[in-house]
């Protein structure tokens, strides 16, 4: 099994000064990615050109942006490598809140690759065993997005579309330096929708203006990524990124309650909000929403059935202990957990952070 | 031996139909290929007899048989179905590690039925249900999906969904690990469970949430802890069905902080609701959870419901009861626009039989330790800032023979009663079709 180095993901082939306004020239040598919508899905991501050089890599062709969100989805511990691809000579468009405005012909790539050696995790080097499983594509087609995924081959040489899904098992070596297996969960491509289907719609979640609107490396400096777009060409007429909403790092240094709130808002807000997957629960848990009866403060659930672990409520404020939320956040049973797909393990951190701010609320006990 | 019988029926089947052709696959054994059997192409639908549509069973577009992969086959033939086709799955036992999603519109997946093609969720890991149906104007017909961890099948924000013949079943009685719903059709529009099985969910066998234009009819329903459950729906028919050996046997419900609530007329008719007895395992947390065993039929914060015509028997606690949403059963609703009261419910022409012979504590307390406890129960609450001039929120009860009656002060009004005289109002009949 072929394995790879990797310092900062897919950032190689992008020739940038930053603060240019022009785009930068792609090099000759490299064409731009092949999207042909007549002929989608292709039954192989290399067709596709996303990548030069060897492919696993992940150096971006011209065109071919890398991203980031604010407030990531939990993927059982996965890297994600994030890429967008407009079609030539076309912009996405802004909104306040919602999923931007991307063009027919734009793709989404979403990468996920796995630390295969846990022992030297958590230093500030370089990851040095990685293992790419999968690639997932949503594409902008004439009439809706529609959802594509590619499993990657024990050589890491190619990447062959998978419509089913799979129960990948994956031996690594744990923090202890001894050999452990974790089964990732390779969904099936109607499963896209559970997380990315709204009101019978396909949807894109990460590119919206508050989760991208985040500052990161490029050529060893820091960028606003909203302006490293606008000035790859991708954004035309960008307002001022400091005058645009963002969400804190879950992970930094913002008040508990905002971390918190973006980390719910990236992990259950696509399901949990009307229309979504989860919008029959009744919970609201986008960024926005300001009555925290709508985000489970003394809520009672609706459906739970066994997910309630004998709790009343979605969120009893001083007692994360006797919430449900995090009840189900811990969890790993399949009838419990959330959320629901695909990962089989649960974010600890995303579990500590959301108990410390039910825990920081005032006591209540609901009236009950 | 169900597997087998089923392969000869196939054979047999086939056999006239094609009688050059050999049967799907091979004998059925146990070395399938997990590939699925697909029309030429997916795109010429009639006609011609090809080699690609020579196996496949009449009235079936694809055809999938047990194999060493369901996942991948079921899965995969679940993404190329069509609309307008028919996926049928042959008989014997499919197994699954993965919630199956059926994503498109106008699909049927048909089994051979419900104790011939097993869909087996014990090894489940991943996935809240068994089956998530994301598609409109789906049916699932003549299959079993046995012991999912979670849920049975969801059909969630769809329109037109019908369940035919499907069994969903957790075959240990009362237990922890069962599932919570059976049948769970949920924010949809036009929904249909008709002649299915659900025995042993933790919550509702049917469970029937925020929806609207609803047909149960037909349907056996046991060792559930709650049998039926219309909840936050408008405009159901719940008939003919035999709901026995449950917690609780047929239940309308309107719950609180939920976007759809207040549901209002459901119409339950001629139904057998006999013996529902069994304790309740529900989840503590759980709306269900506080029902006490040996209730037939209850209507809890539901208004303009109809109950006429059912044979109601066999019930420890008590046959029917209507009754708001109230703190002694609930915490506080924190819902401003949640109707607690369950009001202009009408309870008539139906039989009550040996109903009440063991309450529950609650019962007790309910109908002031009335022995053996009541056929119907009322709970005496009107909400006092409506409107009822014209006595619509009145709760009647009509013609259903010498019943043992009990309209209780649960909202403090004393208006404990033993005797229907008060109650004998009738309302405008719900449509029995629509």
């Amino acid at each position: 099994m072929r394995t790879r180095t990797l310092v900062v993901v897919g950032l190689g082939a992008v020739a940038l000064v930053s603060g240019c306004t022009e785009p930068a020239p792609p090099p000759e040598e490299a064409p731009r990615p092949v999207v042909d919508l007549d002929q989608l899905p292709y039954e192989t991501l290399s067709e596709y050109g996303f990548f030069v050089g060897e492919m696993v890599d992940a150096e971006p062709a011209p065109g071919v942006l890398p991203y980031t969100v604010a407030a990531p989805l939990w993927a059982d511990a996965a890297h994600k490598g994030r890429y967008i691809v407009l079609p030539e000579g076309q912009t996405l468009q802004l909104t306040e809140r919602d999923e931007w405005l991307l063009p027919v012909g734009t793709v989404i790539i979403k990468s996920f690759f796995v630390d295969l050696d846990h022992s030297q995790s958590g230093t500030d080097g370089p990851e040095t065993d990685l293992l790419t499983i999968e690639t997932r594509l949503l594409v902008h087609e004439e009439d809706r997005w529609h959802s594509y995924i590619y499993r990657w081959n024990d050589e890491q040489t190619e990447a062959t579309r998978l419509k089913a899904g799979a129960d990948v098992r994956i031996q690594y070596t744990d923090e202890a330096g001894e050999p452990a297996e974790q089964i990732y969960i390779i969904p099936d491509e109607n499963t896209c929708g559970s997380c990315h289907e709204r009101d019978d719609v396909l949807r894109v979640l990460g590119l919206t203006t508050a989760q991208m609107n985040v500052e990161v490396e490029r050529d060893g400096q820091r960028v606003s990524q909203l302006q490293w777009l606008a000035d790859q060409g991708a954004i035309d007429g960008l307002p001022d990124p400091a005058t645009l909403e963002a969400y804190p790092d879950p992970a930094g240094d913002a008040p508990l309650e905002a971390r918190a709130r973006a980390y719910l808002h990236g992990n259950c807000s696509h399901c949990h909000r009307p229309g979504g997957g989860g919008g029959s629960s009744g919970l609201k848990f986008y960024w926005w929403e300001t009555d925290p009866a709508q985000f489970g403060v003394c809520k009672v659930p609706a459906a739970a059935g066994p997910g309630t672990g004998g709790h009343a409520f979605d969120i009893l404020p001083g007692h994360p202990e006797q919430s449900i939320v995090v009840h189900r956040m811990a969890s790993t049973d399949p009838e419990i957990k959330m959320p629901e797909l695909p990962s089989l393990l649960a974010d600890d951190f995303g579990v500590r952070l959301v108990s410390e701010w039910i825990a920081a609320m005032p006591e209540d006990d609901c009236g009950g | 031996m169900a597997r087998s019988s089923g392969w000869q029926r196939w054979a047999w089947v086939l056999s006239g139909m094609l009688a050059t052709a050999p049967a799907c696959g091979d004998d059925g054994g146990e070395t399938g290929s997990g590939e699925t059997g697909a029309e030429g192409d997916g795109t010429s639908s009639g006609g011609d007899t090809t080699t690609g549509t020579a196996n496949l069973p009449e009235g079936c577009d694809l055809y999938v048989e047990p194999s060493d992969d369901d996942q991948t086959a079921v899965q995969e033939a679940l993404i190329d179905v069509m609309t307008g086709q028919t996926l049928c799955l042959g008989p014997g036992t499919f197994t699954f590690t993965r919630q199956l999603t059926l994503d498109a519109d106008g699909v049927t997946v048909r089994g051979e039925g419900g104790d011939m093609t097993i869909l087996d969720f014990s090894g489940q890991i991943s996935g809240g249900n068994g089956m998530l149906v994301t598609g409109n104007d789906v049916t699932i017909a003549a299959l079993q999906l046995l012991d999912t961890p979670g849920d049975g099948i969801r059909a969630d924000n769809v329109e037109n969904i019908t369940f035919d013949g499907v069994h969903v079943i957790w075959p240990e009685p009362e237990s922890m690990d069962n599932g919570a719903y059976g049948l769970y059709p949920v924010q949809s529009t036009g929904v249909t469970a008709r002649g299915c099985l659900v025995q042993g969910s933790r919550d509702a066998g049917v469970y029937v949430g925020q929806s609207s234009q609803i047909l149960v009819e037909d349907n056996e329903v046991r060792g559930n802890v709650a049998g039926i459950e219309i909840e936050n729906s408008t405009d159901a028919i719940v008939r003919n069905n035999w709901a026995h050996d449950n917690t609780a046997g047929i239940l309308v419900f309107n719950l609180p902080g939920l976007d759809i609530k207040n549901g209002v007329r459901t119409n339950i008719y001629g139904n057998l609701v006999e013996s529902n007895n069994v304790p309740n395992f529900g989840e503590p947390g759980t709306a269900v959870a506080v029902l006490p065993p040996g209730v037939g039929i209850i209507i809890l914060a539901a208004d303009h419901n109809e109950v006429a015509d059912n044979e109601v028997r066999g019930n420890d606690s008590m046959g029917a009861v209507v009754i708001a949403y109230i703190e002694a059963l609930f915490p506080p609703p924190m819902d401003p626009e949640f109707d607690i009261y369950a009001e202009g419910n009408w309870i008539h022409d139906n039989m009550f039989a040996d109903n009440g012979n063991d309450p529950d504590d609650l019962v007790l307390l309910l109908a002031q330790a009335m022995t053996p406890g009541p056929d119907i129960v009322l709970d005496g609450c009107i909400d006092a800032a409506k409107d009822n001039a014209d006595g619509s929120l009145d709760n009647c009860v009509s013609d259903n023979g010498d019943i043992r009656f009990v309209a209780a002060d649960v909202c403090g009004t004393s208006m404990f009663e033993t005797v229907t005289d008060n109650y004998t109002c009738m309302h405008e009949p719900l449509p029995r079709d629509f």
